[in-house]
């Protein structure tokens, strides 16, 4: 059974959908205003994105 | 580099993009409690309510100065000599201990100078104090400030509120500025002076002048004793029982009962429907009809694209409309009526009338004094009340003439028509010059001109019993 191939845009939308339940989450309980965290923290999806392609690159360029 | 990754890349652009979009929106628009900051959530979920009452002595002849921000204000009569502020706080947070802690730093604030208390929370030093609070709140605590306020009685009173109802009662004058929610102001012994900008108005028992500015709600007022000034944008207004009435109003209709003075208003696409106004009314408006019954001056009135029905006046009525008729009845001064596009209906008109219509006709039933009466495309029909002895002159150009002559009269005659005929059929004239086209003649001694024309139409004079048997 051949391994699945990683990768890194899964990440970004995985890491996306998870964070914006939380935050919604976060929300629902009071403890949060949704927009204002939703542009504070939207960015850090390209910065997971990004790290997850330079991940896939190192490691393909090792093997 | 894939599509898919493309278009995922995009879509994550595009939906930061949205949000830091609605965000700015959000923090720029400010469209009330129930818009975007209760989206927002500050404005819902658990809350926790707290209490606290505050005192202070005054002289007598303080005046009361309330502010508040977001809740309602109630201000009625007290004990003399003191002004007692009770602080309703509402806190939306999850947790009790912390809503406390919160509410426990929300306090009244009031100060004495120049002879006014003012009275008002901290809310806006917490209001920027709590933004954010802590690495994972981003937002404002939402809280709500409501004061219940006990004056001395006969107490001036001033209010200013954002968000929340404001509630008067029982003080010797007010004024009061109210921008998201309604006003409730009753029984005011002095002037009360009113600006409401989102909310309904609800006034009664004014007895000094009152002043009332509203944008987009009605206003219902009743019992205003003394003069009234209305500036309405966007809203209904209903009034019973005021002195002097004046209105100017942009979108919204007019119904008023029991003016005690004169009524005037300057509206723009408002119906205004009054009645027992004992001094004069004079009202314009557009694009929709005028109704005044039982003026006890005189009564003018203009409407654009609409019409106006008059009856009851004890002076004189002046009526200028387009688009729509006038019905004008039982008129004790001079009537002046012009439509352009209608007709003119007037009955028990006492001193004459001056009366153009262009495209319809003309009928004046039952009138005394002078009259002179034109009507462009459409046809005139006069109807004297008793014998005619004034002076009367009616033209028509597309359209006949006919008069109905009451026993006892006695008048100069002059009938002519361009292209129509003449049917002049009445006992006691006396001929001096008959054509088909033109006919000159006097009735009994003689007397004031009667002059008939018609240049594309006939003209008919009968007697009026004759008539009224046809």
């Amino acid at each position: 059974m051949a391994a699945r191939r990683f990768k890194p845009e899964g990440v970004a939308l995985g890491a996306g959908l998870l964070g914006l339940g939380v935050l919604a989450t976060l929300a629902n309980l009071g403890y949060v205003d949704l927009l204002p965290s939703m542009r504070l923290t939207w960015p850090f999806v390209l910065v997971i994105w990004g790290v997850a392609e330079l991940y896939n690159t190192f490691s393909a360029g090792r093997s | 580099m894939k599509p898919g990754k493309v278009v995922l890349l995009v879509g994550i652009l595009a939906a930061g993009a949205t949000i830091e979009t609605a965000d700015r929106i959000r923090a720029r628009v400010d469209v009330g409690p129930f818009g975007w900051v209760a989206l927002g959530g500050r404005f819902q979920g658990a809350a926790f309510t707290y209490e606290a009452t505050e005192k202070k002595d005054v002289p007598a002849g303080t005046r009361a100065a309330v502010e508040n921000g977001f809740g309602t204000v109630d201000v009625r009569p007290g004990a003399p000599g003191v002004i007692e502020v009770k602080l309703r706080k509402v806190v939306f947070m999850p947790k009790e201990a912390k809503a406390r802690e919160f509410a426990d730093r929300l306090v009244v604030r009031s100060e004495l100078a120049g002879g006014v208390l003012r009275v008002t929370t901290n809310r806006a030093e917490l209001e920027r104090e709590v933004e954010p609070i802590g690495p994972f709140r981003f937002g404002s605590i939402g809280f709500e400030t409501h004061l219940s306020v006990r004056v001395p009685p006969g107490t001036e009173v001033e209010v200013k509120n954002e968000h929340g109802i404001v509630d008067v009662a029982e003080v010797a004058s007010a004024r009061i500025e109210s921008s998201y929610d309604d006003v409730k102001l009753r029984d005011v012994a002095g002037t009360a002076n009113v600006s409401v900008s989102h909310g309904d108005a609800t006034i009664d028992k004014i007895t000094g002048e009152l002043q009332i500015s509203a944008r987009y709600g009605d206003v219902t007022l009743a019992d205003a004793s003394a003069g009234v000034k209305i500036n309405q944008a966007h809203g209904d207004v209903t009034t019973a029982r005021t002195g002097r009435l004046s209105l100017e109003t942009q979108y919204g209709d007019l119904s008023s009962e029991d003016v005690r003075g004169d009524l005037q208003v300057r509206g723009e696409h408002s119906a205004v429907t009054a009645s027992r106004i004992q001094g004069g009314a004079d009202v314009e408006t557009s694009y929709d009809d005028v109704k005044l019954t039982d003026v006890g001056a005189d009564a003018r009135v203009k409407v654009e694209h609409g019409g106006a029905t008059l009856s009851g006046i004890k002076g004189a009525a002046t009526a200028e409309t387009s688009y729509n008729d006038v019905d004008i009845e039982q008129v004790g001064g001079a009537v002046t009526a012009s439509v352009a596009h209608g007709s003119v209906r007037a009955s028990r008109i006492a001193a004459g009338a001056r009366v153009k219509a262009d495209g319809d006709d003309i009928l004046l039933d039952g009138f005394r004094g002078p009259v002179e009466a034109e009507a462009q495309r459409g046809s005139v029909r006069l109807v004297p009340d008793g014998p005619l002895v004034g002076s009367l002159s009616a033209r028509a150009t597309y359209g006949d003439v006919q008069l109905q002559v009451p026993p006892g009269s006695r008048f100069e005659l002059q009938a002519t028509t361009d292209s129509g005929s003449l049917d002049v059929t009445l006992p006691g004239l006396t001929t001096s010059e008959s054509s088909e086209t033109r006919l000159v003649g006097r009735l009994g001694e003689g007397g004031s001109l009667v002059q008939l024309s018609a240049s594309h139409g006939d003209v008919r004079i009968s007697p009026r019993s004759e008539v009224a048997n046809r």
